[in-house]
């Protein structure tokens, strides 16, 4: 019996090796398995049918609100701390600035329709709440939240003046069919941002409801929602708008679903340590609706003019749109400088409002895409600022197309001395750009930045010439962070 | 003193020849190193623009001369006498590649006149189609034109021959009519993808120090070191030392290239009939080779010698098969020219009224791209009486086939989605039926081309002319010289194989059809049965351990063989199965080895071959009522483990390790056998008392056994070692006692 175990044991040993060796000498050197993006993109579950649940008429959208929080209770809490009801973020440094101050939509100006204090009227029709009128709106009322506007699915809900549902919207239809934000709650805002469709943000427009895969690979082609890479917890949607933040916290990176080094070959690979993904795989922005790239206020209040809402509004001012555009590149670090209400501006320059902070000797900086929106917009000419007028408020600029007196309203609500006497400077406001990914096809070839006729202006960058011939940043020995850590 | 006035003169001498030599060197190596970066242009003097005779050229029409005009300061005989591109058939001038658009005659302003390295856009200009722009690529209007180099003219030799196109491009973004267009995203070159342009390859052979302008081509090696990458590949040095990089970095080509020139007829504006390799014509609109519908074509694999050494590699070459006329008497081909007013009404170039009445058939008053063929004995009869008058003697159609080697148009690796069918395989890149000609001249029977006769690569096929003109090359071996897996076959020893494979089953048939008839004898006898133990468990263990290798084996060999028709783990992943299977196989039998040692048997036992059990086997002596397992099956054990497993292992690992591929049609012959004997094993294990009682047996180690009436149970303890030895390592043994 102990030499059968004996023999049993050194047979099964010997025969594992027999396998176990061969095995390991054929099979090393396997590639690895690359993550798969799926992995990481959660499956939304099918959204229970609502319609059972009310029967009634609704009277007051507050009403509806409460009729959600009876089962989702926590619902209000949630959303109640993130920058979609607070219109601002948590106390941070900006640079410049001695103390955090908490910034957002809330207090922020922009080349736009510049300011909301005292336009709350208009601006507050994309507010996740109802009623905000004035500085007095109560941030804590629970009933105050609107669930529909993200929610709803019967695509009937819209909102008008101080973010109360719009005349004629029929609550009850909205609050029966319910469920999970898809691109088209998303869009109401950030496609419609700035007073239209493709306004603002050059990269979110109506195309992108339901967009071919040329128009954006995510959408498009595997057909994805928002809160897919915007990922959502508690009513906590990741993501940063540089327009009214300035820096990454709580941000979205490619990475999370991706692959650092996601390329076949090892020379684009060696691109992603100074090129974000987005420069390659954007080729061009507002691709299919325009979007504003210049706005000048001081054109604005002229009668005589032909309206046309893509080059001259009385109220606003003249405009230029474009479409299918190609990006403008600046390294950028995820951080960004912000101009806030009362610092000095020099009126013969442009001001950047909010220029995105890294140069080439930042280590975590890389060349980005951005859509650049440039203005013309009203400042103090004693106290050298710029200023905020009251616009779509009562006894505004819209109404009434005064600057003086709108600037004098506007000094009651925000508290910001007015000389008396202003004038108009230059601005711009970066948009670093994000969707409208094309499909790995239709990137940027070597040639775009390559080659005699590059889309990027190297020497601007802070290169000494085309690094494909002169070398990066890198071999330049033009990191400067990046020496301490060694 | 005579030391005072020399010590000044040498500190003056030394001074100036330091100066001097900082100057020139400094001057010298910033010429050269922007020559070399190529980024930024070299300031060139101003120059004076001189004709052939050295006087200055004032007003448009004049060509200005290289001679004259660099030979000022540059040593243009020396460069011309050394160039290839200055002989007696080519003539270029410094202009043609220095200029900015290699404008030689003509009004010039200042921008014509920047003197710098050339472009490809310079060396296109004679040589095929290269792309630069951002605008989507097309192919130029007079793309047909010029079949032959002409001097002066815009000529696409490279692109026509090959249908290589030099663009960054992506295919999918050429204005092109091309198949699966959205889909091929690989630029039509992926050098000029990567912003380099001829002369970063055609500048120097590896070796030569300096660019003379002796325009050569640096290997790729020079660049790339292959067997640094490569590793997916199975068998990668093989590979590499028998392919030409092109033959699988040249993909799909979906470039305008010649299948056949026709100069036998001449269109209205002057040109020979061109035939394209890829293109449906079935599928294509109007008469621009924009709007014509690409299917692209896989280049052909031949093998030919390598830029003049002797060993032959394996390339890509595209054939264009050359119709013309040619005197049968003074062998001088007949210029087009001469074919021309054969078949033009005098003075004009629109068809005479004879040649209409004859060739146009649909009676448009135009002859289309169809009827503008030689296809019917009249037609041609025709063109030889009119060539006749026009003094060709005895005038004939003839036919030559030239393959152009495939350069450009690469693909990197990770564009390319090769599969090892692509030429693994019975149906493959390699060994195709080469279409020549679509439509051949010379009559409604047609005639066959004849090779070139100097032809580089080596091709092994006949060229036969289907009746309605179509001339096919038929290749006789898929690839002169080599053996490749999956594709190539040695038909004589693979039937045999088969043959061998179906008398086995024709024996299984027979015995069966025997047992059937002879079941109803037996099954009267009245039989006991008693349980006996045969197999001990590392004898089971091993045996279906085993019988697990096999089957593995035999299904990646057979995928190795049958590449294309199934597909189990795919041919790369069969192949390494294949191989690391052989390893374990031989471990397992050393294991076995191992096992009898510590079990207590001789050697010999082991490996001892005895006559008797052959003897036995093939006598019918003692079969019926047999207890042990019949003699059958011992012998296609012997025949399995002990001869096949070794010949299989021996020629597989000649084919593997020791690289002699020639085995593989011997290997796969013993695979035959193998799989004839492995059947037959299994059919065998029925025969026992019961149709699973010996498979049971393997399982459980207990076999019921039948007992005669009133006798006990045989307990023959050396047959039971003998059993399990058998098992084991299934090799032949006598008896113990016997010896």
């Amino acid at each position: 019996m102990e030499t059968f175990k004996r023999n049993w044991l050194t047979g099964t040993g010997l025969t594992a090796l027999i396998f176990l060796i061969p095995l390991l000498l054929f099979l090393t050197g396997c590639s690895e398995n690359v993550e798969d993006p799926w992995d990481t993109v959660k499956k939304q579950r099918v959204h229970l049918d609502h319609a059972p649940f009310f029967t009634k008429p609704f009277d007051k959208p507050q009403e509806v609100t409460r009729a959600c929080l009876e089962c989702h209770e926590n619902a209000a809490k949630g959303l109640m701390k993130t920058a979609h009801w607070k219109w601002e973020g948590e106390p941070v440094k900006v640079p410049g600035h001695e103390k955090p101050m908490k910034i957002g939509k809330k207090n922020l100006l922009n080349n736009f329709c510049i300011g909301i204090r005292g336009n709350w009227v208009k601006c507050t029709s994309c507010h996740a709440g109802y009623g905000w009128a004035d500085d007095s709106f109560d941030f804590n009322e629970e009933e105050n939240v609107d669930c529909l506007i993200c929610h709803d699915w019967s695509g009937s809900y819209a909102k008008g003046a101080y973010g109360m549902p719009a005349k004629g919207v029929d609550l009850l239809a909205a609050a029966k069919r319910v469920g999970y934000p898809r691109r088209d709650n998303c869009g109401i805002c950030h496609i419609y941002g700035g007073g239209g469709m493709g306004v603002k943000h050059g990269d979110l427009d109506n195309s992108l409801v339901n967009p071919t895969e040329n128009t954006d690979v995510h959408m498009g082609k595997h057909n994805m929602l928002c809160i897919d890479c915007h990922k959502t917890e508690d009513h906590n949607i990741t993501g940063k708008a540089y327009s009214v933040s300035v820096g990454h916290e709580n941000g979205i990176d490619c990475t999370d679903c991706h692959n650092a080094a996601p390329h076949a070959g090892s020379r684009l690979n060696a691109h992603t340590e100074a090129v974000a993904c987005q420069t390659c795989h954007i080729s061009h922005y507002a691709k299919k609706a325009p979007t504003k790239t210049h706005w000048d206020w001081s054109k604005a209040g002229d009668s005589e003019r032909e309206e046309d809402p893509h080059h001259y509004l009385k109220i606003k001012g003249e405009f230029i749109y474009g479409k299918n555009l190609v990006p403008e590149y600046a390294w950028f670090n995820l951080k960004s400088y912000r101009y806030i209400l009362g610092d000095k501006i020099d009126p013969e320059k442009v001001t950047d409002l909010n220029k995105p902070m890294g140069d080439i000797t930042d280590k975590t900086a890389k060349i980005w895409p951005f859509k650049v929106h440039r203005a013309t917009q009203p400042y103090d000419k004693e106290f050298n600022y710029l200023l905020q007028p009251v616009t779509a408020g009562e006894g505004g600029f819209w109404h009434e197309f005064d600057w003086d007196k709108a600037f004098k309203l506007a000094k009651d609500i925000i508290g910001l001395e007015y000389s008396g006497s202003y004038g108009f400077a230059r601005t711009d406001m970066y948009w670093p750009l994000s969707h409208m990914v094309s499909p790995a096809s239709r990137a940027l070839q070597c040639a775009d930045c390559h080659s005699e006729k590059s889309r990027l202006d190297w020497k601007a960058l802070g290169y000494k010439g085309d690094p494909a011939k002169t070398g990066g940043r890198v071999a330049n020995k033009l990191i400067k962070n990046g020496e301490k850590e060694g | 003193m005579k030391k005072n006035i020399i010590t000044p003169v040498f500190i003056f001498l030394a001074v100036i020849l330091t100066v001097t030599l900082t100057v020139t060197l400094s001057v010298t190596l910033t010429v050269t190193a922007a020559w070399a970066e190529g980024d930024e242009e070299v300031e060139h003097p101003e120059i004076v623009l001189m004709d052939k005779e050295g006087n200055e050229i004032t007003g448009p029409g004049t060509a200005i001369s290289g001679r004259t005009t660099c030979g000022e300061c540059h040593d243009a005989d020396e460069i011309n006498r050394h160039t290839k591109h200055v002989n007696q058939k080519v003539k270029v001038e410094c202009m043609d590649c220095h200029f900015k658009d290699g404008k030689t005659i003509g009004d010039y302003t200042q921008a014509h006149m920047m003197i710098r390295r050339p472009t490809s856009q310079n060396c296109v200009s004679c040589h095929g189609i290269a792309h630069t722009g951002s605008e989507p690529l097309s192919i130029p209007g007079d793309y047909t034109h010029n079949l032959e180099y002409t001097p002066g003219k815009k000529n696409y030799g490279m692109t026509q021959r090959t249908g290589a196109v030099i663009s960054h491009q992506r295919i999918s973004a050429s204005a092109l009519n091309l198949r699966d267009k959205s889909n091929r995203n690989a630029a039509w070159d992926v050098h000029a993808r990567l912003q380099m342009d001829c002369l970063t390859c055609h500048n120097k052979r590896e070796g030569q120090k300096a660019f003379n302008h002796d325009i050569n081509t640096a290997a790729c090696t020079s660049c790339h070191d292959a067997l640094a990458g490569h590793n997916n590949l199975t068998y990668k040095e093989k590979h590499l030392e028998v392919l030409s990089c092109q033959s699988c970095h040249v993909s799909v080509i979906y470039g305008p290239a010649f299948r056949t020139v026709d100069r036998t007829v001449v269109d209205t504006a002057g040109s020979a009939r061109v035939e394209l390799r890829g293109v449906d014509e079935s599928r294509s609109h109007g008469t621009s080779l924009n709007t014509k519908y690409y299917k692209g074509f896989l280049p052909f694999l031949f093998p030919s010698k390598e830029n003049g050494g002797a060993k032959y590699r394996i390339s890509p070459f595209n054939l264009v098969t050359r119709w013309y006329w040619k005197s049968r008497k003074t062998d001088e081909t007949v210029p087009l020219e001469v074919v021309k007013q054969a078949y033009y009404a005098p003075g004009s170039s629109r068809y005479a009224g004879d040649i209409l009445k004859v060739f146009d058939k649909n009676r448009d008053n135009r002859i289309d791209a169809g009827e503008l063929v030689l296809d019917s004995e009249e037609k041609t009869a025709l063109i030889a009486k009119k060539l006749a008058a026009l003094g060709v003697e005895e005038p004939e159609i003839a036919g030559t086939v030239e393959a152009f080697k495939i350069k450009h148009g690469m693909v990197s690796a990770s564009r390319m989605k090769w599969d090892c069918s692509v030429c693994h395989a019975g149906e493959s890149k390699m060994g195709r039926d080469i279409l020549l000609t679509a439509a051949s001249p010379g009559g409604p029977k047609g005639i066959g081309p004849e090779f070139s006769k100097d032809l580089q690569p080596q091709i092994q096929g006949d060229i036969t002319v289907a009746p309605g003109g179509e001339v096919l090359l038929k290749q006789t071996a898929s690839v002169t010289g080599h053996y490749v897996f999956g594709h190539s076959r040695t038909q004589w020893l693979r039937q045999l194989g088969v043959w061998i494979f179906f008398l086995g089953i024709f024996f299984i048939v027979v015995h069966m059809g025997v047992r059937f008839v002879g079941r109803s004898k037996h099954s009267a006898a009245e039989q006991t049965t008693a349980p006996r133990y045969l197999y001990p468990f590392f004898d089971r263990f091993w045996h279906w351990l085993m019988a697990a290798i096999f089957t593995l084996t035999v299904l990646t060999g057979l995928e190795i063989h049958f590449t294309g028709s199934f597909k189990l783990f795919g041919l790369a992943s069969a192949v390494s199965i294949h191989d690391v299977l052989t390893p374990i196989l031989v471990g397992n039998v050393v294991l076995a080895l191992l096992y009898h040692f510590t079990g207590g048997q001789r050697l010999k036992a082991f490996f001892g071959f005895n006559g008797k059990i052959v003897r036995e086997a093939l006598t019918r002596k003692g079969r019926r009522g047999e207890q042990n397992p019949n003699r059958f099956q011992r012998l296609t054990y012997i025949v399995l483990l002990n001869i096949l497993l070794p010949f299989q292992v021996i020629t597989g690992v000649l084919m593997w390790a020791a690289g002699f591929r020639d085995f593989a049609p011997i290997h796969n012959f013993g695979s035959w056998l193998f799989l004839t004997f492995l059947i037959i094993h299994l059919y065998l294990t029925t025969t026992g008392h019961g149709i699973f009682s010996r498979m049971r047996a393997m399982i459980t180690g207990y076999d019921e056994e039948v007992v005669k009436t009133g006798e006990k149970p045989d307990d023959d303890r050396m047959n039971l070692a003998d059993m399990r030895i058998l098992d084991a390592v299934g090799t032949m043994i006598g008896r113990p006692g016997n010896n």
